[in-house]
């Protein structure tokens, strides 16, 4: 039986511009969000799921959704945009299985090769530690391993398509530059990247390197924020006779977030295709 | 996979076309949201800069803060400054709760926030901020709150109705603990 998207799509314009709100997939535990990034250059494509056209003339560096949809097996299907059904897929088709609460982003990308494919990457939607940003980093281009830099060092090293890492670091904006790995010179970049406290963004580098268009794709998962444990209003007074223990016990520091980044991690993504 | 006949080499294109050109957002005809996935410019709201608190001796400056390393919320060092958690709401936010918090002076207690218990309901709050117009509240409860059941999730909220809480520290003076028992929690909302 066909799952139609189109019966859902109501849903999935609630959302704020292709921010999802894992608050409301909390609510209603049997379904599964699904973005959809198109990141193959130059090339307008439709996009069947489950043998209904779904999206119609999708444009390079465009991210569809979220769509929220219920938990279970979908086949997805890239054909050229003047296709009449999905019966001649470009890329795929591909299943993919969406577990209940779960976040996941089907990307259409090319290869390390260059040659169009489809992977499938879930998203961390867990709690953020109170005070950090959360950055993953996917390398969904034709090109060799890269380093991820920030403000010209290394944050991710030797990551390759469709690899992804993931690290936990401090808000803010960072100059973020992708280069071959061992190397900082950019073949993407710098450019400016907001990571906001509470929010996972998932940075794509994607294009071709031989054809000079690679580019960085963003996504940015809201809502993902913890709250301080404590709130400690006190401190020794300056006319108090200051005994070590109420010092010791009161004073509260200014502690200065560390800058670098912490807890990376890397993994292999699931390819679809 | 191959594309099937080789129209599909991204190499066609010559790369002339950047990638992450301007692609205007807006929705399918299916309704699902599109949107370029270029990255977003973060609102940055007006911080506040002072704290008014009519009728007593809280007129102080206000800092922005974040978390100490311990995973409790910064507190500025001096007396005489609040420090607003700027992840969370500012003060004349539509929606959720602007904190400021700030230190009393343990044991002494004659520093100004010593006396945010005291503070009366329905008296005037009026909140400074840089480059935007003052924002006013008015108080509706002041408590204690046992620091050990501080409803953090409460106090931190970042959506619902927009309000101020300011916090400090505030109860019996716990020497076995080094701490005092509570939390003194001011909730404000907009005039």
């Amino acid at each position: 039986m066909r799952k139609s998207f189109y019966a859902v799509g109501a849903v999935a314009a609630l959302g704020v511009a292709g921010v999802a709100s894992p608050a409301i997939a909390a609510e209603t535990a049997d379904t599964a969000q699904l973005s959809v990034l198109h990141a193959v250059p130059d090339l307008t494509v439709d996009v069947y799921v489950n043998g209904d056209l779904t999206l119609d003339d999708f444009t390079p560096g465009t991210l569809a959704g979220p769509l929220e949809l219920p938990a279970g097996d979908y086949e997805l299907a890239v054909t050229a945009a003047d296709a009449d059904d999905a019966g001649a897929p470009v890329i795929g088709p591909v299943t993919v299985t969406l577990a209940a609460g779960g976040n996941y982003t089907a990307t259409a990308n090319l290869d390390a090769e260059g040659t169009p494919t489809a992977n499938f990457y879930t998203n961390d939607v867990s709690a953020v530690e109170a005070g950090k940003a959360r950055l993953t980093v996917r390398h969904t281009a034709a090109a060799p391993a890269v380093d991820v830099l920030a403000g010209g060092a290394p944050v991710v090293e030797n990551l390759s398509n469709p690899d992804e890492a993931t690290l936990t670091t401090d808000p803010g904006t960072i100059s973020a530059a992708v280069a071959a790995t061992g190397t900082t010179a950019p073949v993407i970049g710098p450019a400016d990247l907001t990571l906001a406290e509470g929010t996972a963004t998932i940075v794509y580098a994607w294009g071709s390197l031989e054809d000079g268009n690679l580019a960085l794709a963003t996504q940015v998962i809201e809502g993902l924020h913890s709250d301080p444990a404590a709130v400690p209003g006190a401190q020794a007074g300056p006319a108090q006779d200051s005994s070590g223990m109420l010092l010791g016990a009161g004073a509260v520091g200014l502690v200065l977030l560390s800058g670098a980044a912490v807890a990376a991690r890397v993994r292999s993504s699931r390819a679809a295709a | 996979m191959p594309a099937p006949d080789g129209s599909l080499d991204a190499g066609a294109g010559q790369g002339t076309s950047a990638p992450a050109a301007a692609i205007p957002g807006g929705t399918s005809a299916a309704g699902i949201t599109l949107r370029p996935a270029t990255a977003g410019q973060a609102e940055v709201a007006p911080p506040p800069v002072s704290l008014d608190i009519e009728g007593t001796d809280i007129q102080v400056d206000v800092i922005d803060v974040g978390i100490a390393e311990d995973d409790e919320m910064e507190i500025p060092t001096s007396f005489y400054e609040a420090g607003w958690y700027r992840y969370g709401p500012a003060p004349g936010a539509s929606s959720g709760n602007a904190v400021l918090a700030a230190h009393i002076d343990i044991g002494t207690e004659q520093m100004p926030f010593a006396r945010l218990k005291d503070v009366a309901i329905g008296t005037e709050i009026t909140v400074g901020r840089a480059d935007a117009e003052p924002v006013r509240y008015r108080v509706t409860d002041v408590r204690n709150e046992p620091k050990a059941a501080l409803d953090t999730d409460e106090i931190f909220r970042r959506d619902g109705d927009h309000q101020l809480v300011i916090v400090t520290c505030g109860g019996e003076w716990l020497s076995d603990r080094a701490d005092y028992e509570d939390n003194v929690v001011l909730t404000a909302t907009p005039l």
